[in-house]
């Protein structure tokens, strides 16, 4: 199946934009994007692994993860969850972290992740603001 | 203070700005005369670009010119690259992850 990916840049607005579609309904995308068991299979590229610390998906919630090298160093991120509206949508705010999930910057983005029904499909809207 | 690089590029008089250093190294003045604004907010948006590590300063007598340090500019570019390809590189891992959980389901 030929699954669509595009990625938009708006350096001036400091947005991506990203759509891409996956082979699976919507119920199973939705919980690969909102359930740390499965989160911690796919979030890190290779040779990283993806270890989730705490997960609260609930609106005020946070998921606090780190990408762990291969030498074993844990890096942090956190993902605050701002709005959620169950199999359509969820925005969040991300920022490097410590363990503790004090944040490391005061830099962070605000993500809205989209989710749309199709046959046989689900398309995935991504829009990340970097501030 | 050291900003974050995207700052730079968020105002359109400091891309502007940007524009024109990227062809050759000019004085505050120079720069100013291409804007219809003060020469104090030049100053202020030249302050920020040197702030994001984008300016380079040469003396020449008593002139001072600005010109653009290109590599950090190219930065944003490698990063968006790096990004683009992590993004993709998760997806296909997630492609691969809903193909194993629905023959599960099965």
């Amino acid at each position: 199946m030929n699954l669509l990916f595009d990625f938009k840049v708006d350096k001036a607005a400091k947005a991506i934009y990203i759509t891409r579609e996956f082979a699976a309904d919507l119920d199973l995308v939705w919980d690969a994007f909102t359930k740390a068991e499965i989160l911690d299979q796919w979030q890190a590229p290779k040779p990283f692994k993806a270890r989730t610390k705490e997960m609260n998906f609930q609106e005020g919630g946070r998921w606090l993860y780190a990408m762990v090298s291969p030498d074993n160093v844990y890096h942090y991120s956190m993902v605050e969850f701002l709005e959620i509206r169950p199999k359509s949508s969820f925005s969040t705010r991300n920022t490097f972290a410590d363990e503790n999930g004090n944040p490391k910057t005061n830099a962070f983005s605000l993500v809205k992740n989209s989710f749309t029904a199709g046959t046989e499909k689900t398309t995935v809207h991504i829009e990340k603001k970097i501030r | 203070m050291r900003r974050d690089i995207f700052q730079a590029i968020a105002d359109p008089t400091r891309r502007a700005i940007l524009v024109l250093i990227a062809v050759q190294a000019m004085t505050p003045n120079a720069i100013a005369e291409h804007f219809d604004i003060t020469r104090q907010s030049i100053s202020k948006h030249l302050r920020i670009l040197s702030e994001c590590d984008l300016l380079a300063k040469k003396q020449d007598g008593r002139e001072i010119f600005y010109e653009l340090k290109i590599d950090r500019m190219k930065e944003i570019d490698s990063w968006l690259d790096q990004f683009r390809k992590i993004t993709e590189e998760k997806f296909q891992n997630l492609d691969q992850l809903l193909f194993t959980l629905k023959n599960k389901k099965k």
